[in-house]
C-alpha cells in the first residue's frame, strides 16, 4: 500500500494541540461545601499523576485521535497496488451474448464480466476517460467516455446480459470510432469468454487488451429443429451437440402442445453431435417444444448453460395459403394476389379448352379470370367474370349505372365502400339459392358468394378489365375479404422459429385490427411500425411470444412465434485465450501496469462513524436510562 | 426554639448515666465518690423514706415542715453540653440545618436534665476555646434560660475540636455527663480531646450530626470545592465511583470514632438532620439508656 498524497500527512501533528486541552484545567463548577475534609483523601486517590492520569483514562480524547487519523490518512489517499490493464483513456467491451449467461463462474460469466469491469475502473486514474460498450445483438455505449467513475458504475451495475448472438462488428466498429475520437489514444479492453466470430471485423486503433471469462465449456446444447409435413404425418428433427470434454447422458424429450409426446434417452461423447428423428407425428398446426433433461437418477445440473437446452418451432399444417391462380395475363389481378401477404401462390395458363387443367387437391383456393371450370376440381373458387357454366345462370352483359351500386351489409364486403366504381360492362347472373347478393346494382349483382356443400364460391360477374376496381382502394379490401372467407386468412406470420437478436417482420394488420406482442412472461412488447404498416420486432428472450390481432368486432386472432437460441457460435462454451481481430492475435492477460484502487473513502467513512460514537459517548450522561448499553455504572468520559 | 408543648412531654423524660452515680448520701443522684462533703447545696421536702438523720431540725423548728439538707458533692449530676458552634455546623437548611437541629437535641436535654434536678451547663465551642458559656443551671426556672441560650448561639470560625475540649477539661474538673453535639469536622481531630474527657472521669456522649448532602452527595461533573470554614478549595470529579468512593470514606471515619468510643466507653451516636430532632431523643438516646 502506499499514499497518493503524503505531503498531506503533517496534518497527523493536530493531535498535539488535541491532547494539550485536554490537558488544560477543564472549566469547574465552584459548589461551596460544609467542609472538604472527607473529599481530601478521594482528591488524591483521583488524581495521582496528574495530568498523565487524566490522559489515560479518557474515551473521548481517544476517539477524537482516532477521528484525526482516519481523516488525516484519507486525505493522505492510500491505496492499494493492484495489476492494472492499461493506463490512460479506456473503451471496454463487455460481451452480452447468451453464452455470457453460463454459470461456469458465478453467479454467471456477465456478472464476472462486470466486476473486472468497475474493478478495472477503479485502477484508472481519476483525470482518464473510460467508455464502455455493451456487445449484445444491437451493441450500444451505456457508459460514453467520461471521467465520472460513480456514474460509470452505477450503468454498470444496472446492465444485463442478452439471449441473443453478439453483434461484435458493430461494437469494434463504435469503440474505434470512439478512440479515434480522442486521438486514438484509449486502450480497448474486451471483456469475453472469447465467443468472437473473426470475419470483417474492423481494424481497431490503440491497444487493445483481452480479458478472458469463464473456466470451462461443459455444454450439451439443441443445435438443430426443424418439421415438416410428410405423406405418412409430420416428422420433427432435432440436432444436439455435446460441446463439452466429458461423455454426457441427457434425455431428450418432446412435447406437442404442451403435452408430452415422446421422450429418449442420449448419450452423448464428447464433441459427439446427434441427430434425433420423430416420425408419424400429427398432422396438424402446433408448436413443438423439446427439451434436454438430466438422466434418470442424476443429481447435478446437465451443464452450465441452460439456454440451449430448449427449444420451439411452430409447425403450420392447417393453412389455406395455396392459391392457384388460372389467367391469362390480368396484371392487376396477378399483382394484387402475389402481394397479398401469407398465401402460396401458383399461376397457371389455361389449355386450349380455355380451362385449368387437372391439379389434384394441393390448392386450397382456385381463382379464376375469365376462365371455365373443370368438374373434377372441388377447392373453394374465386370466379371473376365466369363464362356460362353449370354452377350458375350466366346471362348477357349490361352496363351498370354508376353511382347506384349497393353494397350489402357482410363480413366479406366489410370496409367496402363501392364508391364511383365504374364498370363497362357486367355480365347478368341469375341468383342461385345457394348465393347471396354483395354487390348490386339495379338489382343485378356484381359480386356474390355462396357455398355448395363444403365449396365455397365468390364470383365477380365483370371482367377487372371492363372497370377502374383495379384502380380503386376498394380493390385489395375486396379482394382480401373474398380470400379470407374462402379460405382463412393469410396471415403471414412466421412458422417455425427464429433466434433471439433476429428481427421479426410481421405483415401489416389488415384494416380494422390492432396488433399486439407479447414476451414469453407475458410483458406487452413494443414495436415499430413501417409506414407500409409493417410490423418488425427483435425477441430478445428465449420462449414463446404470442402475437394478437384484435378485430374491430371483437374478433382475436393469436399466433405463436417459437425464439430460440440455436447457435453452435454461443453454445460453443469453451473460453478462448486468444482473440484474431482483423488478422491481429490478442492474448488473454490483465496489463503489465500497476494500478491502484484509493480507501479513502473508507477512511472518510470510518471518520464519520467515530464521530457518532464520540457524540454518543459525549451525550451519554444525559441518556441515562434511556442508554441502551448500560455500563456497570453510569460513567461520562473517564472509564 | 421548643414549645410549652414539647417542653411539657420533655420533662417527663429523665437523664441516667452508667459511670457517675450518686453517692450514698440522699439526694437524686448516688455518686462514685466515697464520704460526705460539708458543702451545703440545698434544702428539699422531705419525702417519706428518707432519712430522718438529715431532717434539718431548725428550718424544721421554723418552718414545722421538714426538709432535708443536701451537700454539694453528693446528688446533682452535672449534665454539660458542648455544641459545636463552628461555621461548618450551619449546614442545611431549615429544620435540616445542623446547628438548628443541634440547638434542639441541646435544649431537649437541657429540659430533661432542669427537670430530673440536674444541674446543667451549656458551652458553645468555636475554633479551639469555649466561646460562651451558660453558667450553672438548675431548676426548671432555668430552662427558659438554657433554651435562650443555645438560641442565641451562631456559627463562625474553624473547628478545633480536640483543643475546645481540653480547654473545657481544665475548667470543669468535677467529672459530669458530658454531651458533645457536633459534625466532628475538626482542624484536629476530636480523638485527644475525648480521650481527656475520659481520663477526667466524664461520661461522654458523642452525638455526630450530619446533613444529607454529607451522606449523599448530589453533584456531578467537573467541580470546584470550597470549604465554608476554611476556604479550601478542591478541585474534583465527581462521577458515581468518585461519590461511592466518598461514601466507604465516610463509613470507614465514623467506623473509626465509634472504634475509638467504644473502646473508652464513649457512646456514640450517629444521627443525620434528615430524621426529626424528637427521634433523636426519644428513640436513640432511650436506645442508649441515655433518656428514661
Amino acid at each position: 500500500m502506499k499514499f497518493l498524497s503524503p505531503s498531506l500527512l503533517w496534518l497527523a501533528g493536530l493531535s498535539i494541540p488535541i491532547v494539550i486541552l485536554y490537558l488544560l484545567r477543564v472549566r469547574r463548577e465552584p459548589i461551596r461545601v460544609s467542609s472538604v475534609f472527607l473529599w481530601d483523601k478521594i482528591v488524591l486517590e483521583n488524581w495521582v499523576d496528574t495530568p498523565w492520569q487524566r490522559l489515560k483514562r479518557n474515551l473521548l480524547l481517544l476517539i477524537q485521535l482516532l477521528i484525526l487519523m482516519a481523516l488525516v490518512l484519507g486525505l493522505a489517499r492510500p491505496a492499494i497496488a493492484l495489476p492494472k490493464p492499461a493506463s490512460g483513456s479506456v473503451i471496454l467491451l463487455l460481451d452480452a451474448s447468451a453464452s455470457m449467461q453460463a454459470t461456469d463462474v458465478l453467479p454467471n460469466r456477465f456478472a464476472a464480466a462486470r466486476a473486472e469491469a468497475i474493478s478495472i475502473l477503479d485502477t484508472l486514474d481519476q483525470d482518464a476517460q473510460a467508455g464502455v460498450v455493451l456487445v449484445g445483438p444491437e451493441p450500444g455505449f451505456i457508459v460514453p467516455m467520461t471521467t465520472d467513475r460513480t456514474g460509470a458504475r452505477a450503468a454498470l451495475s444496472a446492465a444485463t446480459p442478452s439471449s441473443g448472438t453478439a453483434d461484435w462488428k458493430t461494437a469494434l466498429s463504435l469503440a474505434a470510432g470512439a478512440a479515434r475520437g480522442i486521438g486514438g489514444l484509449a486502450t480497448l479492453i474486451i471483456l469475453s469468454d472469447g465467443g468472437i466470430r473473426n470475419d470483417s471485423l474492423p481494424a481497431l486503433p490503440g491497444e487493445v487488451r483481452y480479458v478472458s471469462i469463464g473456466r470451462h465449456g461443459e455444454n450439451l446444447a439443441i443445435t438443430g429443429l426443424a418439421v415438416r409435413r410428410a405423406p405418412a404425418g409430420s416428422e420433427l428433427f432435432v440436432g444436439v451437440t455435446n460441446y463439452g470434454s466429458r461423455p454426457v447422458r441427457a434425455v431428450l424429450a418432446v412435447d406437442f402442445d404442451g403435452s408430452l409426446l415422446t421422450a429418449q434417452q442420449l448419450e452423448l461423447q464428447p464433441g459427439e453431435n446427434v441427430r434425433a428423428f420423430e416420425k408419424n407425428l400429427p398432422v396438424r398446426s402446433g408448436l413443438y417444444t423439446v427439451r434436454l433433461e438430466p438422466a434418470a437418477g442424476a443429481s447435478d445440473p446437465l451443464d452450465v448453460f441452460d439456454l440451449d437446452n430448449r427449444a420451439a418451432i411452430w409447425h403450420q399444417t392447417e393453412t389455406s395459403n395455396r392459391i392457384l391462380l388460372g389467367s391469362e395475363g390480368n396484371y392487376f389481378l396477378e399483382a394484387l394476389i402475389n402481394a397479398m401477404p401469407g398465401y402460396a401462390v401458383t399461376q397457371a395458363l389455361p389449355d386450349d379448352s380455355n380451362r385449368i387443367g387437372s391439379f389434384g387437391d394441393d390448392f386450397d383456393i382456385l381463382i379464376l379470370d375469365g376462365l371455365g371450370l373443370s368438374e373434377n376440381i372441388s377447392a373453394n373458387l374465386l370466379w371473376v367474370n365466369p363464362p356460362e357454366n353449370a354452377l350458375f345462370p350466366v346471362g348477357p352483359l349490361f352496363t351498370p349505372q354508376a353511382g347506384n351500386a349497393v353494397v350489402h351489409p357482410d363480413p366479406r364486403t366489410e370496409f367496402l365502400a363501392w364508391n364511383n366504381i365504374n364498370i363497362l360492362a357486367a355480365k347478368t347472373v341469375e341468383m342461385p339459392d345457394w348465393a347471396a347478393s354483395l354487390v348490386e346494382t339495379d338489382g343485378r349483382a356484381l359480386v356474390f358468394a355462396g357455398e355448395i356443400g363444403d365449396r365455397k364460391i365468390a364470383v365477380l360477374t365483370f371482367d377487372l378489365r371492363d372497370s377502374d376496381l383495379p384502380l380503386q382502394v376498394d380493390f385489395p379490401v375486396l379482394f382480401a375479404n373474398l380470400l379470407d372467407y374462402l379460405g382463412g386468412p393469410g396471415d403471414g406470420l412466421p412458422t417455425g422459429f427464429t433466434n433471439a437478436g433476429e428481427a421479426v417482420v410481421l405483415p401489416a394488420p389488415i384494416a380494422g385490427e390492432t396488433l399486439h406482442v407479447l414476451s414469453p412472461d407475458g410483458a406487452p412488447l413494443a414495436v415499430s411500425q413501417s409506414d407500409s404498416g409493417v410490423v418488425r420486432f427483435i425477441p430478445f428472450q428465449v420462449g414463446v411470444y404470442r402475437v394478437e390481432l384484435h378485430g374491430a368486432n371483437g374478433r382475436l386472432r393469436t399466433y405463436p412465434i417459437a425464439v430460440n437460441l440455436i447457435s453452435a457460435e454461443e453454445s460453443s462454451l469453451e473460453p478462448r485465450e486468444e482473440l484474431s481481430i482483423a488478422g491481429t492475435a490478442v492474448r488473454s492477460s490483465t496489463g503489465d501496469e500497476t494500478g491502484y484502487r484509493e480507501l479513502t473513502g473508507w477512511l472518510i467513512g470510518a471518520a464519520f462513524i467515530l464521530l457518532l460514537v464520540e457524540w454518543l459517548v459525549y451525550q451519554r450522561p444525559q441518556i441515562g436510562d434511556r442508554w441502551p448499553f448500560r455500563a456497570k455504572q453510569r460513567l461520562d468520559t473517564r472509564f | 426554639m421548643l414549645d410549652e408543648r414539647i417542653i411539657r412531654k420533655l420533662q417527663k423524660y429523665r437523664l441516667e448515666t452508667r459511670k457517675v452515680r450518686a453517692a450514698v448520701m440522699q439526694g437524686e443522684r448516688r455518686s462514685k465518690k466515697r464520704g460526705l462533703s460539708n458543702e451545703f447545696a440545698d434544702f428539699r421536702a422531705y419525702v417519706p423514706g428518707d432519712d430522718i438523720r438529715r431532717i434539718d431540725w431548725n428550718i424544721y423548728a421554723r418552718h414545722n415542715r421538714p426538709f432535708l439538707r443536701l451537700y454539694e458533692d453528693e446528688q446533682n449530676l452535672e449534665v454539660h453540653v458542648l455544641l459545636d458552634t463552628s461555621i461548618s455546623m450551619d449546614w442545611g437548611e431549615g429544620p435540616e440545618n445542623k446547628l438548628d437541629f443541634s440547638r434542639k437535641i441541646g435544649g431537649a436535654i437541657a429540659v430533661m436534665a432542669l427537670a430530673g434536678g440536674d444541674r446543667f451547663q451549656i458551652s458553645a465551642i468555636q475554633g479551639d476555646r469555649i466561646a460562651a458559656n451558660s453558667g450553672s443551671l438548675s431548676g426548671r426556672k432555668s430552662t427558659r434560660r438554657a433554651l435562650a441560650f443555645l438560641q442565641n448561639q451562631s456559627a463562625a470560625g474553624e473547628t478545633m475540636l480536640s483543643a475546645a475540649l481540653s480547654a473545657f477539661t481544665v475548667q470543669k474538673r468535677r467529672p459530669g455527663l458530658v454531651i458533645l453535639l457536633s459534625d466532628l469536622f475538626s482542624q484536629d481531630g476530636s480523638e485527644e480531646g475525648l480521650r481527656q474527657l475520659d481520663s477526667q472521669g466524664h461520661e461522654t456522649v458523642v452525638v455526630h450530626i450530619l446533613a444529607k448532602d454529607e451522606l449523599e452527595p448530589p453533584w456531578s461533573g467537573e467541580l470546584k470545592f470550597e470549604d465554608a470554614e476554611t476556604g479550601a478549595i478542591r478541585e474534583v470529579t465527581v462521577n458515581p465511583q468518585v461519590v461511592s468512593a466518598y461514601q466507604r470514606r465516610l463509613a470507614a471515619w465514623q467506623a473509626g470514632i465509634r472504634r475509638f468510643c467504644r473502646h473508652r466507653g464513649i457512646q456514640y451516636l450517629a444521627t443525620h438532620t434528615h430524621q426529626p430532632w424528637e427521634t433523636t431523643i426519644t428513640r436513640d438516646l432511650r436506645r442508649m439508656r441515655l433518656v428514661r
